[in-house]
């Protein structure tokens, strides 16, 4: 089949064909096309095929779409941060940035864990860095620290 | 008490020595100085008091006993008993409640070429303590000269027979004084004994971040990881060829030890402990304690090349989310 039709010596355009046959054409309009068509098999076939169609078309039953279906299509595509916090999740997002934000500023004021160094330890180990007579001097260090 | 008054007795017997006709002949000192150094493995028992007379006095006996093959001392201090082996490949120090065992342990040796660089030394005449020759050696600091000590050694052996610390003001603050010496070899009192408790475990490692140099012109011989009870320190032996200086360093904030007072390092807040020269500040989210066997330091220029001050903004927030992270951890299965 052909893509596009004259009239006037030409095959007549698809529009103009489903205009026909939705009744959309002007009565002069209207009577030219059907003057081609009398004349040119090919348009004739063309306008039968629409004709076809657009019975079948208007032969099935009108469904309507569910409201939601609708609301949602006609409502604007979803950014990735849209879909990231939106609804509920917005919430939990921002419960763990203040969470965190939280710690991070505890940081800063909780006082840190201190710890007593062995230094009962340290001072053996000094203690033993010398030897003989010499480890007296060190050994200040271990009794001093009883 | 009784140890108090025998100590102040001595001590009072060796100030009104005579004044020895000074002999500040490097030759002469540096020779002492190695003879000094050489007298490790002399066998000799003998008895030694110590001394501290600074804030809190205290004293010890020791039983040192010294052999070709190894060495003990026991220190009994009060209650207090601290015992040192030393045999090859094998060092212990024990005591209540700590037990520190050191393979292929590294002593710090006398320097003697170190210690005429650092020190002008001065050699008295001969003179007599508990019927032997002793030599008077009076080290003073060269660059500030200050008198840090003053020894008698033995002049044949290179026994060190009493050893008078002096702090920044030029007082006697520590004294160790042989008090009963016997000759010869009579073997170790007590046995090799590693001791009940668990062991501090001791490795050498390389402490690259370790500053190289100290001021007074000590330097980096070692470097230690002590494991503690599951806790870990690292340990920086320094020496200015004759005395040994440690710097401990653990993990974390630092909690003042009991016998520490709070105080200041020029700018810098710390404490000072107990002994002739001790002190422990944080830097750098670690604690440090110096252990220096030299009085007369500056505690301020010493501690110049490490860390110093509370952890920063960003460790102190690391910190907390690495404790969570790790409480977190626990939680899960």
């Amino acid at each position: 089949m052909t893509n596009f039709f004259y009239y006037g010596g030409r095959h007549v355009e698809r529009e103009i064909l489903s205009a026909l046959i939705d009744g959309e054409l002007s009565p002069n309009e209207r009577r030219l096309v059907h003057e081609h068509l009398q004349e040119c098999a090919d348009c004739r076939e063309a306008a039968d095929e629409f004709g076809h169609i657009h019975g079948m078309v208007g032969d099935l039953p009108r469904l309507i779409a569910p409201e939601a279906f609708v609301s949602k299509a006609l409502r604007p595509p979803k950014t990735l941060s849209s879909k990231m916090f939106g609804g509920k999740r917005k919430f939990v997002a921002g419960g763990l940035a203040a969470s965190a934000l939280a710690i991070t500023v505890a940081g800063f004021f909780i006082p840190q864990r201190a710890e007593t160094p062995p230094v009962s330890v340290f001072f053996e180990r000094q203690v033993s860095l010398h030897s003989g007579e010499e480890s007296g001097g060190q050994v200040l260090f271990a009794v001093n620290n009883r | 008490m009784a140890l108090f008054a025998l100590s102040a007795a001595i001590v009072a017997l060796s100030l009104v020595m005579p004044p020895a006709d000074a002999d500040d002949n490097p030759v002469a000192a540096k020779a002492f100085l190695t003879k000094v150094a050489g007298a490790e493995g002399t066998p000799y028992r003998a008895r030694q008091l110590v001394v501290y007379f600074g804030r809190p006095q205290s004293a010890a006996v020791l039983d040192v006993q010294s052999t070709a093959s190894g060495e003990f001392v026991r220190a009994e201090s009060g209650s207090s008993v601290t015992k040192i082996w030393r045999q090859p490949g094998m060092g212990i120090v024990s005591s209540a409640g700590t037990n520190l065992e050191e393979a292929n342990e590294q002593l710090v040796p006398i320097v003697p070429s170190e210690i005429v660089a650092k020190y002008d030394i001065e050699v008295g005449p001969t003179q007599e303590l508990l019927g032997v020759p002793v030599v008077p050696l009076t080290l003073v600091r060269r660059d500030d000269g200050r008198l840090v000590e003053r020894w008698l050694v033995h002049e044949s052996s290179g026994i060190v027979y009493q050893r008078g610390l002096y702090n920044a003001n030029d007082k006697l603050v520590a004294m160790s004084t042989i008090i009963d010496m016997q000759w010869g070899n009579a073997g170790l009192a007590e046995r090799f004994d590693p001791g009940t408790g668990t062991p501090t475990v001791v490795k050498s490692v390389r402490a690259t971040d370790a500053p190289k140099r100290l001021s007074e012109g000590y330097r980096l011989l070692h470097a230690y990881r002590l494991n503690v009870g599951g806790r870990t320190a690292q340990h920086l032996v320094y020496s200015d060829g004759l005395h040994a200086l440690s710097v401990f360093r653990t993990n974390g904030r630092l909690r003042a030890p009991s016998g520490f007072v709070a105080t200041r390092f020029g700018k810098v807040r710390g404490w000072t402990g107990p002994g002739p020269g001790t002190w422990a500040w944080e830097g750098g989210g670690h604690g440090f304690v110096l252990v220096s066997e030299e009085p007369a330091l500056d505690p301020a220029q010493m501690i110049r090349p490490f860390p110093k001050g509370g952890p920063s903004a960003l460790a102190r927030m690391g910190s907390l989310w690495s404790t969570l992270f790790h409480w977190i951890a626990h939680l899960i299965p």
